[in-house]
């Protein structure tokens, strides 16, 4: 911490969502205490969201990345090269900030100790606030990480990471842990993880501030493929060895122990496998046809082809990422010969 | 950047050491002089305050009598500090079911312990720390964490078989499992809901990374790991013949003990320890597997 008010800089990374751009930045310009920068890293195939920044936004510092769809962590680490705050906040396109959220996010800094503070991240889905209340932000024993951030524990408390949505960090401690990892490929899922996990290995505080928050409207993806597709749970299984595998390495019990955890949660497939294959009436008392059997069961197959793969793929994964971090120590740019009319030659960390 | 610390080592916890002190007191429910005083003396070091709960007619929740004065001598003679404060109240209600009279003492003892705390410990009388240090590690980690309780694995223990042995309740092939009576500390202030267990989340700790306790859900979170030789020590049903009658007459689930003839079975049980390990893969968990393991034992208990 450089002063007693901390400086906040405010890094969005978009790709294709100029309307929720617009909407986020709405959004921070109404803060009730405005933060003094705000970064969009823009890595869009068109000019839609540079259009609008440029007519609408002067205060936004606008950054073409340059970078192909699926480079999450490189975006926000050329956010973070330019940012200039003690404090640099990420948020997402489709994450819109309640006007005290800055004073929130801020006020657990006051501790020494605390190193990066996240928010809730809301969807206004129906008992989200109380919604595993006891496992907010957690990296369990078994390897496996509990999400649950639009729950409202009514105090600040101590997570082990934070959602991307909605999360901040002291920038001389991103600096001390080497910046940001890059390459979580796919769909990026658990980039945002790695960022924290490193925090906490190295000693520093992370919290939960649930005042600080945002509205998560969780828009469609422009990288291809839906939430929660054979793709997502591919990469969830893929980036989640390679999570643990770069942040604890290949010897740690972290990743021992979730590769037995992924596989006991198949026991839930393979009941349904058995449920559907048996043709028992459901609890309205009828039989599924033959055809929507077969529908059902590819289902299953499918999802647990899509989680096997994942998570047998995530060790080649792993090692190159491992190689990645070696060299460079954070976010690489990734060769990409993309759209990008300003590519910008970054290659961050020391060997830059 | 340091090097990643362990997953659960004691010093991973450590770093989460919550920025005030945090103010523990305890409830003591007086009834059984068994393990009372090595259940106490483990955290009276660590409590600043321990409330001695009682009925004043010495009844129990079924309305039985139970050796008040004796667990009160016993309690007052190692209290050097001046920590216990006694709490007589009315806790046999013959109109209330025995659990329902359970849930409400503990509730007043709860409720008077929560003065001036942070958090309570709950303990029963014949549940022993053997590592105090690592439990109030857990319970920084739980008010970190933002719990209400916290959940700490007990190894629950049925007779003693000979010196430092025990029959103790295991997995089908013998492996050390965790029983979760309800959460051993309570955020000051909770209202409980059926005995210990209280309404709120929970910091869970077990003995491995997954659940160990069949009576939960297999796929129960755990949020920390301790080594058994950690966890509670549970000195359920170790009892003196004549304690044993009397202990499944007393209890909040005497109900169930009468109707399935606890006591002769534990009889059995303890009269052929060996003979009940052996058999342990072939009972379902609810008809009690054990097997022979160690714990500490005490000058004089059970009492």
């Amino acid at each position: 911490m450089t002063a007693a008010q901390p400086t906040v800089s405010v890094v969005v990374i978009t790709y294709s969502r100029p309307d929720y751009v617009e909407t986020c930045l709405d959004h921070l310009r109404a803060l009730a205490t405005p933060v003094e920068q705000v970064i969009l890293v823009d890595s869009s195939p068109d000019r839609e969201s540079a259009d609008l920044v440029e007519s609408r936004y002067p205060e936004v510092e606008y950054v073409r990345s340059g970078l192909a769809r699926g480079t999450m962590p490189e975006a926000r680490s050329m956010g973070l090269e330019l940012a200039t705050g003690d404090i640099v906040a990420f948020i997402d396109d489709d994450a819109f900030v309640f006007p005290r959220w800055r004073d929130e996010l801020v006020r657990p800094y006051a501790d020494a100790r605390v190193a990066a503070v996240g928010g809730r991240a809301i969807n206004g889905a129906p008992g989200e606030a109380v919604f595993g209340l006891g496992d907010i932000g957690r990296l369990l024993p078994n390897g496996s990480l509990t999400g649950n951030f639009p729950a409202v524990p009514g105090r600040v408390i101590a997570v082990d990471h934070l959602i991307g949505a909605n999360m901040s960090f002291r920038r001389d401690a991103l600096a001390e842990i080497g910046g940001i990892h890059g390459y979580y490929p796919g769909t990026c899922v658990r980039e945002e993880s790695d960022i924290s996990l490193r925090l906490g290995a190295a000693g520093y505080r992370l919290v939960f501030a649930p005042q600080a928050v945002v509205h998560h409207v969780g828009a469609p993806y422009r990288i291809g493929g839906q939430r929660f597709d054979r793709r997502y749970l591919f990469y969830s299984q893929h980036n989640h060895v390679m999570l643990l595998a770069r942040v604890y390495g290949f010897g740690s019990p972290y990743l021992r122990r979730y590769l037995w955890t992924a596989l006991r949660g198949q026991v839930v497939f393979a009941r349904q496998f058995v449920r559907i294959l048996s043709g028992r009436p459901d609890e309205r008392g009828l039989r599924p046809t033959a055809r929507q059997r077969a529908i059902a069961l590819a289902g299953v197959v499918s999802r647990v082809a899509a989680e096997w793969a994942g998570l047998a793929a995530g060790w080649a994964g792993a090692v190159r990422g491992r190689a990645l971090d070696r060299r460079h120590g954070s976010a690489v740019m990734m060769p990409t010969g993309t759209v990008g009319e300003q590519h910008l030659a970054l290659e961050l960390g020391p060997s830059a | 950047m340091n090097a990643p610390l362990p997953p659960d080592s004691l010093v991973s916890v450590l770093k989460l050491k919550v920025s005030h002190l945090m103010r523990i007191t305890a409830y003591v429910l007086v009834a059984d002089p068994a393990f009372l005083v090595p259940s106490v003396r483990a955290y009276y070091d660590r409590v600043d305050r321990i409330v001695l709960s009682y009925d004043r007619r010495a009844k129990s929740w079924t309305g039985s009598d139970v050796p008040v004065s004796d667990c009160l001598e016993r309690l007052h003679a190692l209290d050097v500090d001046g920590k216990c404060v006694d709490a007589p109240g009315d806790f046999f209600r013959p109109e209330f079911p025995p659990m329902d009279n359970d849930t409400n003492q503990r509730q007043h003892a709860l409720d008077a312990a929560s003065d001036d705390a942070d958090w309570v410990l709950q303990l029963d009388t014949d549940e022993v720390m053997p590592n105090p240090a690592r439990f109030f590690a857990s319970l920084e980690r739980a008010e970190a964490t933002g719990a209400s309780g916290l959940e700490y694995p007990s190894r629950w223990l049925h007779s003693r078989v000979g010196p430092g042995r025990y029959l103790e309740g295991c997995t089908r092939f013998w492996r050390s499992t965790a029983s979760f009576p309800g959460p051993l500390a309570a955020r000051a202030g909770t209202q409980l809901r059926h005995g210990r267990q209280l309404e709120g989340p929970l910091h869970r700790v077990d003995i491995r990374p997954w659940n160990t306790d069949a009576y939960h859900q297999w796929d129960a979170p755990v949020h920390e790991v301790v080594r058994a030789a950690d966890a509670v020590v549970h000195y359920s049903w170790v009892r003196r013949d004549e304690a044993m009658r009397r202990k499944v007459r007393w209890s909040g689930h005497s109900e169930g003990f009468l109707a399935r003839d606890e006591y002769a079975l534990w009889r059995r049980r303890a009269d052929h320890p060996r003979a009940t390990a052996l058999l342990a893969p072939l009972r379902s968990h609810d008809a009690g597997r054990y097997r022979i393991g160690s714990a500490p034992d005490f000058d004089g208990e059970p009492a």
